[in-house]
């Protein structure tokens, strides 16, 4: 279990934690940009490496992310055979639909 | 910077000098303070000790007086009986003995320079001319005389004491006493002028001719002193005593050094410290106003480039009005991944396109002007813009960059008035008329980067002349906690009012939309139909 606090920028925050079948789920929450993005990136690397079929993204408490989060989750999906979203905001589940994702990743409201 | 740094000096200084001159004014009063209550304590002191002394010498004189005040009632009742009077004079008088004679004479004497009795040595007022001494006795019958008699040759000074019976007054009883020098110690360890020095003075004034006793030979004493006097016989005694040491202790009489002291070590320290803060501070304005500058260069050089990266001028399209506008977000120092395009392509069509890459930087920038490039070369090649986005696909890759594009490409029939769109990600655009504004609706397709085996597809819309077509990047419209519809929803609005021309729809927009400048960078690309 990790997690971090974007110490400069916005608040967000990656919570990783892995079912009996090994399956990741990468909980985040708080607000992702530019600004913290990258320090989320270096939390995440470390599972995506481990080339996992199936990644889970909690996004039940994620309030808001821009265009870097579109990238963090497509940049994990590019690397795994299904990227699962689940419980996107209003907000974000716009942005998703937004950005024609709904077909690229698999998103549970 | 020179300049600067001496206002700096200037400033430090006087902060400085404002520590220093408070501290050492509240050290002054603490310091004064210290001395006015030691002062007065060693004034109360002293006052006590003077009233202490006063009373033991008043004692020991009554004591001195009482023998010779009784020896005058013996001598006046026995008619100056030896033995009798002897009983009470002789153990005074003589050589180991407090006075050096003691003698007893007839108040009026025929001859006044033989005294009725004498016990010890021979008076030395017997060597006195015989109206003096009868001047004298006279007085002695009224009051009791105490006078000095001044040193001959070797002979000390001599106090000479004279009583006489209350009445009748036949005898008078006198004696001498040896004054020693002054500094001689005559209290020995007497508690009561334990620290203190002392003089004892005949009469009210103070001449040393007139001293009795004294601790020291150095007279008039000096420093913090007190006086008591006290009567005897028709003539006063005065007591003038001085501290020798301090009466209320070392640590009360040092209290003000060790404040004063304490105090300027503290007022050094406060001044080192406050001439370091301001320095401290003043290099932190220093720095933060290098870093303010290097900021803006920054900024300022992120925004050449990025113009640089941008078309320098859009291509006179016949039949059509173009316009487009780059605007900055507020706090950005990086390179934008924000960018339009327009080509009048050899077939007569026009191109044109608004993308985003995602991020910021050099990378977002470089990845920005390969897109940009290629568009321009598969649109002269003859693709059209739903295989202008199908190659763009291969071209980057989310997984390895970290950043994806979303892509708005049109394909203007100018003389046909139709536009065939593709999309990639991006927002739709928006279709102005004169006085409504519609979104057109496209085949939205996913970002370019992102890995999909379906294939981007166009759709082809006619637009009615005069009207706009504007394509927008998301900084337009996207606000912080805000859903994408909101912010859209704004946008029509805004660009359904009646405007002059494309050039003033787009500065009409930034400005309603983005009144503080966007947080964000924004490219917005709008083309009219003339006709």
């Amino acid at each position: 279990m990790e997690e971090l606090d974007a110490s400069e920028g916005s608040a967000g925050a990656a919570d990783i934690t892995f079912d009996e079948a090994g399956v990741p789920t990468i909980k985040l929450s708080g607000e992702i940009d530019m600004s913290n993005v990258d320090s989320l990136r270096r939390l995440i690397e470390p599972v995506v490496a481990r080339a996992p079929e199936r990644v889970i993204f909690d996004l039940a408490s994620l309030t808001f992310m821009d265009s870097s989060g579109i990238a963090l989750l497509l940049q994990v999906s590019a690397k795994t055979r299904t990227v699962r979203v689940r419980e996107p905001s209003p907000l974000v589940r716009r942005m998703i639909d937004a950005t024609g994702l709904a077909d690229v990743l698999v998103v549970d409201s | 910077m020179a300049r600067g740094q001496g206002g700096s000096r200037v400033r430090s200084h006087a902060a400085t000098a404002l520590v220093v001159v408070v501290g050492l004014a509240v050290t002054a009063a603490l310091t004064l303070g210290a001395r006015s209550v030691h002062d007065s304590n060693e004034k109360r002191l002293l006052g006590q000790r003077a009233r202490e002394s006063g009373d033991v010498l008043s004692a020991t004189i009554q004591t001195l007086q009482a023998p010779l005040i009784s020896a005058a009632e013996v001598a006046e009742a026995t008619n100056a009986s030896r033995p009798r009077v002897a009983k009470l004079l002789a153990p005074l008088a003589g050589a180991s003995s407090l006075f050096r004679t003691a003698a007893v004479w007839s108040a009026n004497p025929r001859d006044p320079r033989k005294p009725v009795l004498v016990f010890g040595r021979p008076p030395v007022l017997s060597q006195s001319s015989p109206k003096e001494i009868r001047e004298l006795l006279a007085r002695s019958k009224k009051s009791a005389q105490l006078a000095i008699i001044p040193a001959h040759g070797k002979s000390p000074q001599i106090l000479q004491y004279a009583v006489a019976s209350s009445n009748p007054s036949r005898y008078v009883v006198y004696a001498e006493l040896a004054l020693p020098k002054p500094g001689t110690n005559l209290v020995g360890n007497d508690p009561a002028f334990a620290g203190l020095g002392y003089a004892l003075y005949l009469g009210s004034d103070e001449r040393t001719g007139s001293v009795l006793f004294a601790s020291t030979a150095d007279l008039p004493l000096k420093g913090r002193q007190e006086t008591t006097t006290f009567p005897i016989g028709d003539n006063r005694l005065r007591l003038v005593i001085n501290a020798t040491s301090e009466l209320g202790g070392a640590l009360l009489a040092r209290l003000w050094w060790l404040l004063l002291l304490a105090g300027v070590v503290l007022v050094i320290g406060a001044a080192l410290l406050t001439e370091r803060l301001v320095r401290q501070r003043e290099r932190a304005r220093v720095l933060a106003a290098e870093n303010a500058q290097l900021y803006a260069e920054q900024r300022t050089v992120a925004q050449t480039l990025q113009h640089s990266l941008l078309p320098e001028t859009l291509p006179d399209t016949p039949g059509l009005a173009v316009g487009a506008r780059y605007i900055a977000g507020a706090a950005d120092v990086d390179i934008g991944g924000d960018w339009y395009d327009v080509m009048q392509l050899d077939n007569g069509d026009v191109l044109f396109v608004v993308g985003d890459v995602s991020g910021r930087g050099l990378a977002a920038g470089t990845i920005m002007a390969s897109l940009r490039y290629a568009i321009r070369a598969y649109a002269q090649q003859g693709d059209d813009p739903a295989t202008i986005l199908t190659k763009l696909a291969d071209l980057i890759d989310v997984g390895d960059s970290g950043h994806f594009a979303t892509v708005l490409c049109g394909m203007i029939d100018v003389q046909r008035h139709t536009v065939t769109l593709a999309n990639a990600a991006h927002p739709e655009p928006l279709l102005v008329d004169t006085d409504h504004a519609e979104f057109v609706s496209t085949e939205v397709g996913v970002p370019i980067g992102v890995e999909h085996s379906k294939p981007y597809a166009s759709v082809t819309l006619t637009v009615p002349a005069a009207s706009t077509l504007l394509a927008f990047t998301d900084g337009l419209v996207e606000r912080r906690g805000e859903v994408l519809d909101v912010g859209l929803a704004r946008l029509r609005e805004a660009a359904a009012r009646n405007h002059v021309s494309v050039d003033a729809l787009l500065l009409d927009l930034a400005e309603r939309l983005t009144p503080n400048g966007p947080a964000d960078d924004i490219a917005i690309l709008g083309v009219q139909w003339k006709s």
